[in-house]
């Protein structure tokens, strides 16, 4: 699976670079008011920037978080089925959990042209909405890319037990 | 119809689907079956808006710097400085442990984080000191609970978010109510030290304390800069969440060289991940508080409440029971966004104060992550130090029952919870 390497490659960069660039934006944004004067108001786009790219982090961040077994659950009861039962009922949650995500990135779809066409723009960045409404579309597609490769036995995200320092929901 | 959509979810729920499918799939659930009429549109619209506020952004900013501070020297340092005040008194490792989780939460703003950071260095130390294995387990998932308390906290910014509460009314609040708890865990420590026997840990001389205190001058800054910034004034919580990133940043990596580029690339991811996990919840969270709006539920509450002549404690009591029962079985984060929108109108209309009920609901949430069965503390303590989880639950529920006394002081006497605010907003 060369492609899902570069595609795990690709969330991670991407999700590395976003959240260094909101730390160096919303912090220059702060030094800037403070010691910047009217220099300052120049900026008034960062606030709007910082979160958008805040909703792009946690979309993008959905399949990986999946994969690494890291999204809450309450797993104690599911893990003391029988083998058998248990890996039946992996796939039931592997499969609706697939279907939801589906359904979600086919609905922002729907929204993204819906809000395109109205045309509506950002207040202070003045891009047009519809494209910052792609943020679900990727991220639930790239979540329901997870279920379904977890679904057909690519992945195990079940059996990762990351170091509990990590463990922080 | 909406018997069926809660026993759904209930189904979910216990066969370990993943939080966000329990709370999604019902949600889902409910648009077809009551508001059919709502353009499919508006469902991810509403999944977007519940979480593209700036209030929340100091969410992953915090939880970036606790994961920089967590891996490097800044939470050692706080720790160290504590024992050194405190490691004198009888029963000190135990003090030490309440100290320092009470030190990684004012830098720090989730329990579950303080767990793991502290669990490893402190557990062997108490053991060390005569306390035995039950009770340096109970204490250390309990004590944690401090740092949901204790400013900066991830659980009082999504309230305010959630309410429009100020959050720098809420940290103060805060502030009381954690010291407050962690009293009453200092009782408990100290009897069981005189119960046992346990000597005073290692003499602290003063030169050796003021030792400390200059080793830990680069972690006490981070406290500084965050109450300090938000109570002078001059910059928001959120502004103070992202300073904080870059101070860890330069503290770790310029003062004390803890780690490199790569490293910060891996913590960086690590906390991205740890973002979108409590985010993907927030954003479900604003689909449901959609229809808790649209359905009337609190209006619908006041008028049983006052049917049935309820006042404002025997309507907080019930408040603190919800959360007991759902803490017991959901996670704290979605709890909050399940019970908070329905609930904080009803308060409001009974003229209960916004801070003071935020105190509530934070303790009953900090309660709720160490009741068993599904406390998450008690699993993340569970791996981190390699114990049966049977073993914490055993050592847990005497710090759960002083819990409960703290949270019903704190329920019926809102001065611990208003005192601090009021000292500093007027």
């Amino acid at each position: 699976m060369k492609i899902l390497s570069y595609i795990r490659l690709a969330e991670r960069a991407f999700l590395v670079t976003l959240f260094l660039t909101m730390v160096i934006l919303f912090f220059g944004n702060v030094v800037a008011r403070e010691f910047g004067g009217t220099f300052a108001s120049k900026f008034a786009w960062i606030e709007e920037a910082v979160r958008f790219m805040n909703v792009f982090l946690v979309f993008i961040a959905l399949g990986l978080a999946l994969e690494k077994g890291r999204h809450v659950g309450i797993d104690t009861l599911r893990d003391r089925l029988p083998t058998k039962l248990r890996s039946v009922l992996l796939k039931v949650v592997d499969g609706t959990g697939f279907l939801f995500s589906i359904y979600l990135a086919w609905l922002g779809i729907g929204l993204v042209k819906f809000v395109l066409m109205t045309g509506q723009r950002s207040p202070t960045l003045d891009v047009p909405v519809g494209w910052v409404y792609s943020a679900p579309v990727i991220g639930f597609g790239l979540l329901a890319l997870r279920f379904a490769l977890s679904f057909i036995g690519v992945i195990d995200r079940f059996g990762i037990h990351e170091t509990p320092v990590e463990a922080e929901y | 119809m909406l018997l069926l959509i809660i026993a759904l979810a209930a189904v979910l729920l216990i066969l370990g689907f993943e939080m966000f499918l329990v709370l999604g799939i019902p949600a889902l659930a409910t648009k077809e079956a009551f508001y059919g009429n709502i353009p499919d549109a508006a469902v991810v619209q509403k999944i977007f808006g519940g979480i593209d506020h700036t209030t929340l952004l100091a969410i992953p900013f915090f939880i970036f710097a606790a994961h920089l501070m967590g891996s490097g020297q800044i939470a050692k340092d706080l720790i160290g400085f504590v024992r050194s005040l405190v490691g004198h008194t009888r029963g000190g490792m135990g003090h030490t442990v309440i100290g320092g989780s009470m030190a990684f939460g004012s830098v720090s703003g989730s329990a579950p984080a303080t767990v793991a950071a502290m669990g490893k260095m402190v557990y062997p130390e108490m053991r060390k000191n005569g306390f035995s294995e039950k009770f340096s387990l109970g204490l250390l998932v309990a004590s944690a609970e401090t740092a949901l308390l204790i400013p900066p906290s991830i659980t009082f910014i999504i309230y305010g978010w959630m309410t429009g509460t100020s959050i720098a009314k809420l940290f103060a609040g805060g502030l009381a109510v954690g010291l407050f708890l962690g009293l009453a865990f200092a009782i408990m420590v100290w009897i069981e030290a005189k119960r046992q026997g346990i000597e005073p840990d290692q003499k602290t001389t003063w030169s050796q304390r003021f030792a400390s205190l200059r080793e830990a001058k680069w972690a006490l800054g981070m406290p500084f800069i965050i109450l300090g910034g938000i109570y002078s004034g001059t910059i928001t919580p959120t502004e103070a969440a992202a300073v904080s990133v870059v101070y860890a940043i330069f503290v770790e990596m310029v003062v004390y060289r803890n780690f490199d580029f790569r490293d910060l690339v891996k913590i960086t991811e690590q906390s991205a991940i740890s973002t979108c996990v409590i985010f993907i919840l927030l954003a479900i969270g604003g689909l449901i508080s959609f229809y808790v709006t649209l359905a009337q539920v609190p209006t619908q509450i006041t008028d049983f409440l006052t049917a049935i002549d309820a006042g404002p404690i025997q309507f907080l009591l019930a408040v603190n029971a919800c959360f007991l029962i759902a803490g017991m079985f959901i996670d704290p984060n979605s709890a909050l966004l399940i019970l908070v929108p329905p609930l904080f109108p009803v308060a409001q209309a009974m003229g209960v104060d916004p801070v003071h009920f935020g105190m509530i609901v934070t303790l009953n949430i900090s309660l709720g992550m160490i009741t068993p069965p599904f406390g998450l503390d008690i699993f993340v303590a569970s791996s981190t130090l390699n114990k049966p989880v049977l073993n914490i639950i055993k050592g847990v529920w005497p710090f759960v029952f002083v819990n409960i006394l703290v949270l019903l002081v704190v329920t019926y006497v809102p001065q611990i919870s208003l005192f601090i605010p009021h000292l500093v907003f007027g």
